[in-house]
């Protein structure tokens, strides 16, 4: 059985691995790796906090340029790469709104970003489901009418879309940006 | 807190109780049920964090297709190969809580840039000053270098494309554009113009491209400035086209096109980005001379 502790300890070993090949001179595959992970959120994070898409580029480039300076450095035995990611980031749109923002905000956001990441990766029935209960305001019975399912089948999808979100959100190395504080 | 990927199934409600999608009888059983099992109650717990960023909006936005080239082309410019006594980096665990362990100080001077300080912890020693500004993000420069762009005297810098002419070594002061050719002399498609501008750190390029091909994913064209023969070459940036038109970029670069004597327009690629050379790997498409007047 594995558990959520287990597959974000599984995430930051694998990404520290790539930070390792990084520290040994590779600049292409491990970057390209964290990018795909982390440059789409990161790019998110900046057009939500700063609101343009040339300094949302301009964020992300930083933080991986950041992070390669750094590799030799990191220990990935105690920390995440994306919790370092993200740290950059803060630092970033302090210094160009100057205003820092809160830490919470901070992690609403890359919640949000991620779970919803995680609901479009989600089977089109267990996503259904819970998009028309969350942004339509359906119940389950009305739900059930809409798409001609069985009032059981309906609660069971929106049970297991539920659990999926959260599975994904570990395997996605959401709470390992937030910190050991969020297990 | 454990959470198990597949644990018993339990009571389904607690999804639709979460969701607020629970018709009245089943809420109202399911209110009463809640208050005495601990199994559900914990369920609940744990939905209730994914159903409040599931109601929250986020943003969409896709990053531009060719931004993964230029963090690539970016990583491989920034630095030579990182050693372990290079630099020193907050260790993990202060990453781990980077969030609540580091704060922006503002500046104690009108347009002094607020700086990163680590908040001094019960056990932890504070930090020199000069350590946490060596930590300090260098984006803080880039902007800085961008806000000061928009105030500084454009320079427009002619930038012709036209094949290894012998160039002039007097600074170009006034845009010059021109038709270009591929290299030698072979007949090619496209044209580019590339306009400096003095920036207060460096360089900005904007960058015209007309009539380039669309690329194969993962590879992407880079410019260069450099001097008589290609000598030092630096580059201004990367960027991708989708195939149609005209399309216009903005880069920042080191070079000075005042010292600079040629530009070339490289495709690149991902064998390319893991060398560690300063210099274009791939073919060059797009060739000139920095051109006065």
């Amino acid at each position: 059985m594995v558990s959520l502790a287990d597959a974000g300890g599984q995430i930051a070993a694998e990404e520290a691995r790539l930070v390792s090949q990084m520290a040994a001179g590779d600049a292409g595959a491990p970057v390209a790796e964290l990018y795909r992970r982390y440059g789409r959120r990161l790019y998110r994070l900046g057009m939500q906090l700063l609101g343009d898409s040339v300094q949302a580029g301009e964020l992300v480039q930083d933080c991986f340029v950041q992070l390669w300076q750094n590799a030799g450095s990191f220990d990935g035995s105690q920390g995440s790469v994306g919790g370092y990611l993200f740290a950059i980031a803060r630092g970033s749109i302090t210094g160009e709104t100057g205003v820092p923002p809160e830490a919470g905000d901070i992690d609403q956001i890359l919640d949000s970003l991620v779970v919803h990441e995680a609901l479009d990766a989600l089977s089109p029935a267990h996503g259904e489901v819970l998009r028309l209960a969350q942004h339509e305001g359906l119940t389950q019975s009305q739900i059930a009418e809409r798409l001609g399912l069985p009032l059981g089948t309906v609660k069971t999808r929106m049970f297991y879309g539920m659990q999926a979100l959260r599975s994904a959100l570990a395997e996605r190395g959401a709470l390992a940006e937030r910190g050991s504080r969020a297990l | 807190m454990r959470y198990d990927m597949h644990p018993p199934l339990g009571h389904p409600e607690v999804a639709g109780w979460v969701l607020g999608a629970l018709d009245r009888p089943d809420s109202g059983a399911f209110g009463e049920h809640l208050r005495s099992c601990s199994r559900c109650q914990a369920a609940v717990a744990e939905f209730e964090s994914v159903a409040t960023a599931l109601g929250r909006p986020a943003p969409a936005d896709e990053p531009p297709a060719e931004l993964e080239a230029r963090v690539l082309a970016a990583v491989q410019r920034g630095a030579p190969a990182p050693s372990v006594e290079a630099t020193e980096m907050p260790s993990a665990q202060q990453t781990w809580q980077a969030v609540e362990t580091w704060q922006v100080v503002p500046g104690e001077q009108t347009g002094e840039l607020p700086r990163l300080e680590e908040v001094p912890r019960a056990g932890h020693a504070v930090r020199r000053e000069e350590e946490i500004a060596a930590r300090r993000p260098r984006r803080v420069s880039n902007w800085l270098l961008v806000a000061a762009m928009a105030a500084a005297v454009a320079i427009a810098v002619g930038v012709t494309l036209l094949g290894r002419a012998v160039f002039r070594t007097t600074p170009p002061t006034v845009t010059a554009t021109a038709p270009l050719r591929a290299p030698g002399g072979a007949t090619g498609s496209g044209t580019a113009t590339a306009r400096p501008a003095a920036a207060a750190e460096g360089w900005s390029v904007q960058l015209t491209v007309t009539g380039l091909k669309k690329l194969p994913a993962g590879r992407y064209y880079e410019c260069w400035y450099a001097g008589p023969g290609g000598r030092e070459p630096i580059s201004a940036g990367t960027f991708t086209v989708d195939g149609g038109g005209s399309q216009a970029f903005t880069m920042w670069t080191a070079a000075d096109p005042h010292r600079s004597t040629t530009v070339e327009i490289t495709v690149e690629g991902p064998a390319s980005v893991g060398q560690h050379s300063a210099g274009p790997h791939g073919p060059v498409v797009l060739e000139g001379t920095v051109r006065n007047g």
